[in-house]
């Protein structure tokens, strides 16, 4: 593995504002991360410098800001470490190690891409849908949720030009359903030479199984618990595809193609 | 003081210290050689080491600070056949704690020696390879295999590990089982040889005088306590396995207390660890009687811990008006 690439870094909280009633998005200033980072990689987080929580938190990268030299992290309150991070202001230090792991693969030259976001699933995706919509690709997204009030990043994927689907539980936004269902009938009738999703392992597996009936190519960012980060303390495991044994999320991943792993 | 060749007690490695100059600046005279150490033969620049299981092979840390600093790298745990690991989730975090279940993952000898050895010998830190088996005959057969490999300068012997169905801990709970398998690996190997003992006993004292007694050149402990959490939204363990090991800050004072309990009960050298992640933390296994130390989860935590940790216990030992760490071991035990 690439090892002389990673910084740890006390980083300036510049914002941390809510995104939806329980997600929150936190901008931080940490030119050496945002320098090297690229779409799909994370970073872990000490949120505070106290034994409670012990470990770090891995985050996707939800936004690289080259030029300001500031890195973004889409989180859900869920537990411990997230209601603390929640409680930092602008000016405040965090501690922060990345960028970890390895990134999405991008064809160049590739057709039109969709995405498959699960819930706070869709953190990953803002920074790849840019580099794509760059490349002149057509990027579009398909994001589900319980409800109307749990969908994040609707405006800002679409003002970057990403046309947005959704799929909500009870409806009340976009199609009622599960997103497969409406990756299906999107498969049926676009041709997408790339697929990418991000959101719960029983989710993840539904689409794999629907991108395999339409022969695209799909890759994966994976979740895990995890402790260090950075490959030592193999606690981050997947079970690989077909043959015995397993991944490591942290190192190997966090995005895998969807025939690596067995969900 | 130990009747081996190959192990220098640290009141040995200490007496071995050349004496501070005398008309320097004593901070400045003393830095170079306040944490060198002498220890199972092998010179170290600090008795500090890393915990096996929590370092890797070593690379990753080298991203943040120089592996040099380090006294040894002890490595992740090695068996004969390389090993997979545990299913499922593999870790639970607990109050200032962790719990897990990694189940030895590990290359194997053979993929150990030739993936993971070149990078350590470039590092030039001493290496202690911490082995397992599954009988008394497996364990014998790696200390064989790993002697005379260059850059290899001891074993630790994990007769403690929670997270294996055979073998692990259970050669590590009763004094006759340990000590079998200590004068197995004692025949087979000239590499000095740590058996680092398993905290879920009765009476830890009595297995490390059998595992002296049989040849051991060192003592680590602890290794992790036995825990397990349960899910209550699923109302399942957490872990396949059950039971995991429990590491971090929360084991901290178990550990010191089984140190100074077998500090009293043998005259072999201790590796002290067990949920030290600050200087203070060191600096009280110091204290306890353990010759050198060993990092382990706050490398998860705090990539930063080995340096930081080692900063700390150089500044304590100049503010204690101390020459060498040596001063300090064993220096809260009764007179």
């Amino acid at each position: 593995m690439v090892t002389g690439k990673w910084e740890l870094n006390k980083a300036n909280v510049v914002a941390n504002e809510w995104v939806s009633r329980d997600v929150k998005r936190i901008t931080l200033l940490s030119p050496g991360i945002a320098a090297t980072a690229s779409p799909g990689q994370f970073v872990n987080v000490k949120v505070n410098s106290t034994y409670a929580p012990l470990l770090r938190r891995p985050f996707s990268l939800n936004r690289i800001d080259k030029d300001k030299g500031t890195i973004s992290l889409l989180y859900k309150l869920v537990g411990e470490g997230t209601e603390l991070m929640a409680e930092l202001e602008t000016g405040d230090l965090l501690d922060v190690l990345g960028p970890l792991g390895n990134t999405f693969s991008i064809e160049e030259d590739c057709g039109d891409s969709i995405f498959v976001a699960g819930g706070i699933g869709v953190a990953p995706f803002y920074p790849l849908a840019r580099l794509l919509l760059q490349l002149g690709q057509k990027v579009t997204c398909i994001m589900g949720a319980r409800c109307r009030e749990d969908i994040n990043e609707l405006d800002e994927l679409r003002a970057l030009g990403v046309n947005v689907l959704c799929a909500t539980e009870d409806g009340s936004e976009g199609m009622r359903g599960l997103v497969t269902d409406v990756l299906r009938a999107h498969l049926r009738s676009t041709k997408c030479s790339m697929a990418y999703a991000c959101g719960p392992n029983p989710m993840l597996a539904a689409v794999k199984a629907v991108c395999a009936e339409h022969q695209t190519p799909l890759q994966l960012s994976l979740e895990s618990h995890m402790a260090c980060g950075i490959g030592v303390c193999l606690g981050c495991t997947c079970k690989k595809g077909p043959e015995e044994g397993y991944v490591h999320v942290c190192k190997e991943g966090p995005i895998f193609w969807a025939e690596e792993v067995a969900l | 003081m130990s009747s081996k060749q190959s192990a220098g007690s640290t009141q040995q490695g200490i007496s071995q210290q050349p004496p501070a100059a005398s008309g320097q600046d004593k901070r400045q005279a003393t830095s170079d050689n306040l944490l060198s150490t002498n220890l199972f033969g092998i010179k170290m620049n600090s008795p500090l080491m890393s915990a096996s299981g929590t370092y890797g092979y070593g690379k990753e840390f080298a991203n943040f600070y120089n592996l040099s600093m380090l006294g040894a790298i002890v490595v992740k745990g090695i068996t004969m056949k390389p090993r997979a690991g545990n299913s499922g989730q593999r870790l639970v975090e607990t109050p200032a704690g962790l719990i897990n279940s990694i189940g030895l993952e590990n290359p194997g000898v053979e993929g150990f020696l030739v993936q993971e050895m070149p990078f350590l010998r470039e590092s030039g830190v001493p290496v202690i390879v911490n082995i397992s088996g599954n009988t008394p005959e497996e364990y014998a057969a790696l200390a064989e295999r790993l002697d005379g490999e260059a850059g290899i300068h001891a074993l630790e012997v994990n007769i403690s590990c929670p997270n294996v169905k055979q073998g692990g801990m259970a050669f590590g709970a009763s004094c006759d089982m340990a000590a079998a398998v200590t004068a197995d690996v004692r025949k087979r190997t000239r590499l000095p040889i740590i058996v680092k003992l398993s905290p879920n006993v009765t009476d830890i004292a009595s297995i490390a005088r059998a595992v002296e007694a049989e040849g051991a050149d060192g003592i680590s402990l602890i290794n992790t306590l036995l825990g397990m959490g349960i899910d209550i939204r699923n109302k399942k363990p957490y872990l396949d396995n059950t039971f995991g090991g429990l590491s971090g800050p929360a084991v901290k004072p178990v550990a010191l207390r089984m140190v100074w309990q077998v500090a009293g009960a043998v005259n072999i050298p201790i590796v002290g660890m067990g949920g030290i992640s600050t200087w203070q933390d060191a600096v009280e296994f110091y204290l306890a009687g353990a010759s050198a130390i060993a990092i382990g989860t706050a490398n998860f935590f705090n990539p930063l811990a080995v340096p930081e940790i080692i900063e700390g216990v150089k500044a304590y030992l100049h503010s204690e008006g101390m020459q060498h760490i040596g001063e300090l071991v064993g220096a809260a035990r009764p007179k």
